[in-house]
């Protein structure tokens, strides 16, 4: 046996051991080791990028949730209360397409990935810091360049962009958005590839692939996701950009082309497009909801090929898009089977979080209300997919506002809770300050009313065949729109209010030190914030990531094969903090 | 703001697709209902049970099991596979149209729809269609309902019924038939489902769906909504249409000076002639009067009508013009003398030049 201290209770009981405070003043770590604007914007430091991408990716959202109010504003009356029908349908097409593509694709693999991923698996760095950096300045070209011609002129073909309308009759600037979006696409898959080359190629010793956070085998399937389809649109935008500058007939019937085309190439990415948005966020579920009932997750293995299930088949269900489109009889037959069968990892996973939380210990902060949040919201949104998953159903609710209650569902009560769950577990970590307790639980509490009231009615107005993208309805539906309305109001609250109390935990908030919620987990092993290079010596790791109910003591750690008594010396061991790794040089 | 709080629930059952469709609808709703219940009474029950006694709380190490696995697997998917069942069933069902149905055609365009009866009458933003009722002893609808093909002539928009739940879209550079059986009697929304620009939400319209009888004497051009002319295409409308080119409307008008007398609201009602008889005015009588007109004049008028044989009208115009005539409701008025083509049912109609500016 070696020289590692014997402890009586279960490690993540242990408060990390902290410096004295004159040392912990000056201790080095990620955010003060040099100063300076170009220390930020020419870092290289994956954790830093992480911050870039947050400050990025908040102010994205800001901007959609704009475009959204003056859309929800509008349809408190029948016949639109403040916007023109132009204008609206600008205001509409800027939502969808700032939150998707500014938003929901690039924010947790941006912020949370890039912060996370090699802490997790024990690394000092990406595999590509410096692509890493560039990543970050592709997107912010390409989306800023996007934002730009939105605000001189507007889009308005929506979010998907079909022809002829986009190529022939819209007239915005479809071809300079259209390239604001292929040049963010290049982010996308040059993190994806960061990603992957780090999961593959930069695991500390002991990280077997059945060792790995949950986390990581989200962002591993979210980056062959990312990889594989984001060039199919980018290829997408440019035989759009072909057929309106040279007048080649691809998708215009008028010159020979199929407008049917467009759809199946824009849905081969677009769906698993949602996939990539959604898994990052199961990703984060995975790690508060064994944080915060401290056990182990139910079914690591599921959980895993789940991800890997869902990427794959993701890919095989486009056409459930179109099964009106006029796509064909044999091909909605398939696809309708295939979306059946995607719908089944989904289900696995729910069902595994809730069993998760069978005799654990749990307690309801912040991360957790969250947490529980996405998990009834998601499984609202997931079940609902099924209706439009299902050829003879979809007829009635297709393009209806059933849709859209639908998927904001799955992209807002599921991935955004996600994400801010991510956002209040890690930010102890990433910042060192706490935030306020009653204050982000507060602001949970609002959001997810706010969800519930926006949301709900609009499935009855779906169901009663009120289109999507109207900025003028049936008198009939102006109760349920009202309702809606007020509901966005209360669900705008609670997304504003982190950005008041978080900002105010980095001057007022008490310092988090480096464990404070008591997680199992590498990136909980070093201080917060992190050093420079994450861990002072490299980590080995002996077991699982989730081993809140280890037994205590190491013989008992032995006695169930959890160690081995052949260690070396002086190495950190994962879950097990030790003063040696604390105070390195 | 706005009189009652109206939240609409279920919108009317008016074909027989929506019936076998709500039925699945429901269907799909109480498993998922069933499924996310079991779910969220998991969530509840757990967070009341385990909630966090004391901070050193020990918890056990359950890793999993592959049973409860297997089921929770095997469950949704039997049922995710009875949805697609049941509802490939519902879409074949809806795919079956009788080769005897009567064809009827849609053109959407930006930003309107275009509809043509078989017999030729157009609509614009508005379809008249007979209901369907013959059903056999055990109730099944034996009639062959309507088939209706549909294109766009510009950018993809979608022709969305919500009443018949039925929708589809209407691509530029191809045509496709769906079939309808509507089944009740009333009056539907149509809207655009398919995004094609400013105009989307203003491309909306009505379905009429009316009982046989009125939608025969609605193809004739003489069952119509008041105020509105006879349906484009129908007899009426081209008897309107002859009406206004004959100039009948120089002495058959509104005015104080009207040399001809009245002919709205006639149909059906016994004339008296000059010679005392009482004339039932019918088919065959205004035929005669525009044939022959002195051999009856009416009481009261001078005989100064002119002749139209043959020549002048043919049959063919004779019915035409005949039944714009029986169109003609006591409410309707005659169309002024300087009034142009008539507009068809549905658009707007501008004031003609040459009427007088309405009183402010």
């Amino acid at each position: 046996m070696t020289k590692v201290p014997e402890l009586h209770y279960t490690p993540q009981m242990v408060p990390m051991p902290e410096l004295p405070p004159e040392q912990e003043a000056n201790r080095l770590h990620y955010l003060n080791h040099s100063y300076g604007i170009f220390s930020w914007l020419l870092t290289v430091d994956h954790k830093r990028i992480g911050l870039l991408y947050l400050v990025s990716a908040s102010v994205f959202f800001l901007f959609g949730g704009l475009a959204v109010a003056l859309v929800r504003l509008n349809l408190i009356t029948p016949t639109g209360a403040i916007l023109e029908l132009d204008q609206y349908n600008k205001a509409f097409t800027a939502h969808g397409t700032i939150m998707l593509f500014l938003f929901l694709i690039p924010v947790i693999p941006g912020v949370l990935g890039n912060f996370l991923v090699p802490m997790m698996i024990g690394a000092k760095d990406m595999a590509f810091p410096k692509l890493n950096l560039l990543s970050w300045y592709v997107w912010m070209a390409g989306a800023m360049f996007f934002v730009w011609q939105l605000t001189v002129g507007g889009l308005d073909t929506g979010w998907t962009l079909y022809p002829p309308y986009s190529s022939k009759y819209s007239h915005t600037n479809v071809l300079y958005a259209g390239l604001g979006i292929f040049i963010t696409g290049f982010s996308s898959i040059l993190t994806a590839v960061n990603i992957i080359a780090t999961i593959h190629k930069m695991r500390c010793p002991g990280m077997t692939w059945s060792r790995l956070p949950l986390f990581i085998w989200a962002m591993y399937a979210t980056s062959l996701i990312q990889l594989l389809g984001t060039p199919v649109i980018a290829v997408t935008i440019i035989l759009l950009a072909t057929e309106k500058i040279f007048g080649v007939g691809i998708f215009d019937p008028a010159l020979e082309g199929d407008p049917i085309l467009f759809q199946h190439m824009f849905w081969f990415y677009s769906h698993p497009a949602v996939y990539i948005m959604i898994l990052p966020g199961m990703g984060v579920i995975n790690e508060t909801i064994t944080c915060f009932s401290r056990k182990n997750i139910f079914g690591y293995k599921a959980v895993a090929w789940s991800s890997v299930g869902i990427a794959v088949v993701g890919f095989l269900v486009w056409g459930h898009h179109m099964f009106l489109a006029g796509q064909g009889y044999y091909l909605g037959l398939l696809f309708s089977i295939l979306t059946m069968l995607v719908a089944v990892p989904s289900a696995i996973k729910v069902f595994n979080w809730s069993a998760t939380l069978f005799k654990g210990s749990i307690s309801f902060e912040a991360p957790m209300m969250y947490t529980m949040g996405f998990l009834v919201l998601f499984t609202i949104g997931g079940v609902t997919g099924l209706y439009l998953g299902v050829l003879g159903s979809d007829i009635h609710l297709h393009d209806t506002y059933f849709v859209i209650a639908h998927f904001h569902f799955t992209m807002v009560g599921g991935m955004l809770m996600a994400w801010l769950a991510g956002l209040h577990f890690w930010w102890p970590k990433m910042t060192g300050k706490m935030y306020s307790d009653f204050w982000s639980r507060l602001a949970a509490v609002v959001a997810i009313v706010g969800f519930i009231m926006t949301f709900i009615p609009q499935f009855i107005l779906g169901y009663n065949g009120m289109p999507r993208r109207y900025p003028n309805y049936a008198p009939e539906f102006q109760f349920l729109n009202i309702l809606s309305t007020a509901g966005a109001s209360i669900q705008g609250i609670g997304y504003l209010m982190p950005l008041f109390y978080l900002p105010a935990s980095l001057f007022l908030g008490r310092k988090a030190g480096g464990n404070p919620w008591m997680a199992t987990g590498l990136e909980w092993q070093v201080p917060s914030p992190p050093p420079m290079h994450n861990f002072d010596t490299t980590p080995v790791v002996y077991y699982g990531p989730y081993e809140y109910s280890m037994p205590n003591g190491l013989e008992q750690l032995e006695k169930a094969g959890m160690i081995f008594s052949d260690e070396e010396p002086n190495i950190a061991h994962a879950g097990l903090s030790t003063p040696e790794v604390i105070r390195g040089s | 703001m706005f009189a009652a709080i109206e939240i609409p629930t279920v919108p009317p059952q008016a074909s027989e697709f929506a019936a076998t469709y709500d039925l699945f609808f429901w269907y799909i709703t109480a498993v998922i209902l069933a499924g996310a219940g079991v779910v969220f009474a998991m969530l509840i029950a757990f967070s009341y049970l385990y909630a966090r006694r004391t901070p050193t709380d020990r918890t056990p190490r359950i890793l999993g099991s592959t049973k409860l696995e297997m089921l929770w697997t095997g469950i949704p998917f039997v049922f995710f596979m009875s949805f697609f069942v049941f509802g490939f069933k519902i879409y074949n069902d809806q795919l079956d149209i009788p080769d005897d149905a009567p064809e009827y055609f849609v053109a959407g365009k930006q930003w309107m729809w275009k509809m043509q009866h078989p017999d030729g009458q157009r609509e614009i933003n508005e379809l008249h269609l007979p209901v369907c009722d013959q059903r056999d002893a055990s109730g099944k609808l034996t009639d062959p309902g309507i088939k209706m093909s549909g294109t766009s002539e510009d950018v993809i928009h979608d022709f969305g019924i919500p009443a018949f739940r039925h929708k589809f879209d209407v691509v530029p550079g191809r045509t496709i038939t769906v079939g309808y059986k509507p089944t009740l009697i009333g009056t539907y929304h149509i809207f655009c489902d398919q995004y094609c620009g400013q105009g989307h939400s203003q491309m909306v319209g009505k379905i009429h769906v009316l009982s046989k009888a009125d939608y025969a004497a609605w193809k004739e051009g003489t069952f119509r909504l008041p105020g509105k002319n006879p349906v484009d295409g129908s007899p009426a409308w081209e008897g309107r249409k002859l009406f206004l080119k004959l100039q009948c409307n120089s002495c058959h008008n509104n005015e104080a000076s009207a040399r001809a007398p009245q002919l709205s609201g006639m149909y059906g009602t016994n004339r008296p002639l000059e010679d005392g008889k009482l004339q039932k005015f019918d088919d065959e009588y205004i035929k005669r009067s525009i044939r022959n007109p002195i051999a009856q004049v009416a009481a009261g008028w001078k005989s100064i009508m002119p002749a139209y044989p043959v020549d002048k009208v043919d049959e063919i115009e004779l019915r035409n013009l005949t039944a714009y005539i029986k169109s003609l409701k006591n409410t309707d008025k005659l169309p002024d003398r300087t009034e142009l083509a008539p507009a068809p049912v549905g658009a707007p109609v501008q004031p003609s030049p040459g009427a007088a500016a309405p009183k402010p």
